[in-house]
């Protein structure tokens, strides 16, 4: 039986709706969404966590220019811009940190949470230079005194933006051939890693990442340095790295992380992407996206 | 495997549901004995829906926009405590605003301005002269005021005869005129024990204004030499004093990159701790010139104090918001 105080909390829930005023929910990670300027995203690495407004990107590179936001009602100090509920495109005010504009890779990014329409964009990143500039904007009022709750979101927040900074982003390697051969027989990869002969013939072709404990058994079974059996490895090809950086992939790749390890998670999914592209035509982005989806497709939820 | 019931459920509904609302019941439970300036009056559902309220829409978009249950969980948290910090601070808060408001009417320095809940000086011209907030407190940090602690159950003694007055007119002076809440938040940045938990604020709420008055005139602070064994003698009794924390912070003062590392906390952390525990020692040491002082003594006491500092581990642990 609801009592008064739950009832009270489901009239504040309904009034407090979640998703952008217009076009309905636009949640998650739709494989249709690029990173794109506008875009207020969810970050988070590891336990560091933030909102954050896209107001650049370079694509080639995969890394966006971020500003800091804040959510939370009355976190703001004198170098916030704040876009009142009015004027915002969520059911409730967005506070930005424009001066404190910094690159971070697409890999930190998730959730699209907002869009802001360009003209409001420009206003919100000139602001600063320009004092007031629209209806609904304006300077935060005051910075807050220390030790107080709005003093301790800002520094977690900066903190997180820090930690999201120097978060891994794509580094590309120069080749997308092995620099060498494996140079071992078949079966013997099969007795050794007791895989099947499948994943055996994708090793042997360069196109399967070992752990260093395989490598290191391989090596010793077939009588070769350890390097060996790593430079016979194939990186993943430039466009398919690129394309695994997408946030699309953030929650597929979560999902196989096994303790929170995303880098070795994405490049298993790159794998498995490559191995399928050995039955298949065409390169690109685009196709990488499509077995990339495939792959997800097959494994369900 | 995590869980996204929080999530799934607002996309279903629009909006925040039973999922959450069990989840923010839950984290106000585990917070609230932490909060002891909380009244026991205070029912946790009516606390989890004040909370709500002031939070909103966007409290709804970001514990949706995290990727599973744990995470929008260490998120409320998080907004719990930022949330709850305001609440207890907001008692001594407003009775620090009274306090200050009947001191300036009391006074023949200072008139109420044209503008409502707005002060200027008497004989000064009612006006804004557009001055920062920074720059008012480093006026604030200048004035000297001495602050007596308070004895057993006695009140805090704010200020010798007119020290509180002579802060205050440097700092309408400055500003042309302010708001009590300006001027408020200017005594609270200056005076951080009055806004410290549950006993400060009992102290601050039973602060007789008139026993500051009663009290006798500072030192003149004619001979350097006195002060400058004033200061050492002052860092002395102040060491003891120290948590182990508040040690590293002094050992690292000068450098926040290098606490942030030490206590594994970020930067922006770093500064705050240095800037908290510098406005403390200037509360203490009576204003910022002397505050300055007793922080160099303070450095060579603890530098030299090094061998029996503790370990530094349990510290990282305790500061520790970045893991």
């Amino acid at each position: 039986m609801p009592t008064e105080s739950s009832e009270r909390w489901f009239e504040l829930a309904r009034r407090a709706p979640i998703g952008p005023k217009r076009g309905g929910l636009l949640r998650s990670a739709n494989p249709t969404d690029d990173v794109s300027v506008g875009q207020i995203r969810q970050a988070y690495w590891r336990e560091s966590t933030a909102a954050l407004l896209i107001t650049g990107v370079d694509d080639s590179l995969a890394r966006a220019r971020a500003v800091p936001v804040a959510l939370e009602t009355g976190v703001e100090d004198t170098s916030t811009v704040v876009v009142e509920a009015d004027a915002s495109p969520l059911y409730g005010p967005i506070a930005f940190w424009p001066d404190a504009a910094a690159e971070i890779p697409f890999a930190v990014l998730d959730t699209l949470i907002a869009s802001i329409p360009r003209q409001l964009l420009e206003i919100i990143t000139e602001a600063t230079h320009h004092g007031d500039a629209a209806e609904g904007l304006r300077r935060g009022h005051a910075n807050p005194l220390l030790g107080s709750g709005a003093a301790m979101a800002i520094d977690e927040l900066f903190d997180a933006f820090e930690v999201l900074q120097n978060a891994p982003g794509l580094t590309l390697s120069a080749a997308a051939t092995p620099l060498a051969q494996l140079d071992v027989p078949l079966p013997l990869i099969v007795d050794t890693l007791h895989v099947p002969q499948a994943r055996a013939m994708a090793i042997r072709i360069g196109k399967e990442p070992l752990t260093r404990d395989e490598a290191l058994q391989l090596a010793a079974a077939a009588n070769l340095a350890v390097d060996d059996i790593l430079n016979a490895i194939a990186p993943l090809p430039v466009d398919l790295a690129r394309e695994l950086q997408e946030p699309r992939w953030r929650k597929p790749i979560r999902r196989r992380a096994v303790d929170g390890d995303e880098d070795g998670a994405r490049t298993q999914l790159g794998y498995e992407a490559y191995q399928l592209a050995a039955r298949e035509t065409g390169q690109g982005q685009q196709h990488w996206r499509q077995r990339l989806e495939a792959i997800v497709a097959a494994e369900g939820r | 495997m995590s869980t996204t019931h929080i999530r799934d459920e607002a996309e279903a509904l629009g909006h925040l549901g039973n999922a959450a609302l069990t989840m923010m019941r839950s984290v106000f439970h585990e917070h609230m004995p932490r909060f002891p300036g909380l009244d026991d009056a205070d029912d946790v559902d009516d606390l989890v829906n004040d909370f709500f309220e002031a939070k909103g829409a966007g409290y709804a978009n970001a514990v949706t926009a995290v990727p599973d249950d744990g995470a929008a969980r260490r998120l409320t948290s998080k907004w719990v405590e930022h949330w709850l910090v305001d609440q207890v601070r907001k008692r001594p808060w407003g009775a620090l605003r009274n306090r200050l408001e009947k001191r300036l009417e009391r006074s023949n320095l200072f008139a109420t301005s044209a503008l409502a809940h707005h002060w200027t000086l008497a004989d000064g011209e009612d006006t804004d002269l557009l001055v920062g907030g920074d720059e008012l407190r480093a006026i604030a940090a200048s004035a000297p005021v001495e602050v007596a602690p308070a004895l057993g159950d006695g009140p805090v003694r704010l200020g010798r005869t007119g020290q509180l007055e002579e802060m205050l007119l440097r700092v309408l002076t400055a500003a042309g005129r302010l708001h009590v809440s300006d001027l408020t938040d200017i005594c609270a940045h200056r005076f951080p024990s009055l806004l410290e938990t549950t006993d400060a604020f009992d102290a601050t709420a039973e602060i007789d204004w008139d026993i500051i008055e009663e009290t006798v005139p500072g030192h003149d602070g004619a001979a350097t030499a006195v002060a400058k064994r004033h200061h050492e003698h002052r860092a002395a009794q102040l060491l003891p004093t120290l948590s182990a924390r508040d040690r590293t912070v002094i050992r690292f003062f000068d450098d926040p990159r290098g606490l942030a590392t030490e206590l594994g906390v970020g930067r922006s952390s770093a500064y705050s701790l240095i800037a908290q525990l510098r406005t403390r020692l200037i509360e203490t040491a009576g204003d910022a010139e002397r505050g300055r002082e007793v922080v160099a003594a303070l450095i060579g006491l603890v530098l030299d104090d090094g061998a029996v500092v503790p370990s530094l581990d349990d510290m990282s642990m305790e500061g520790s918001n970045a893991n």
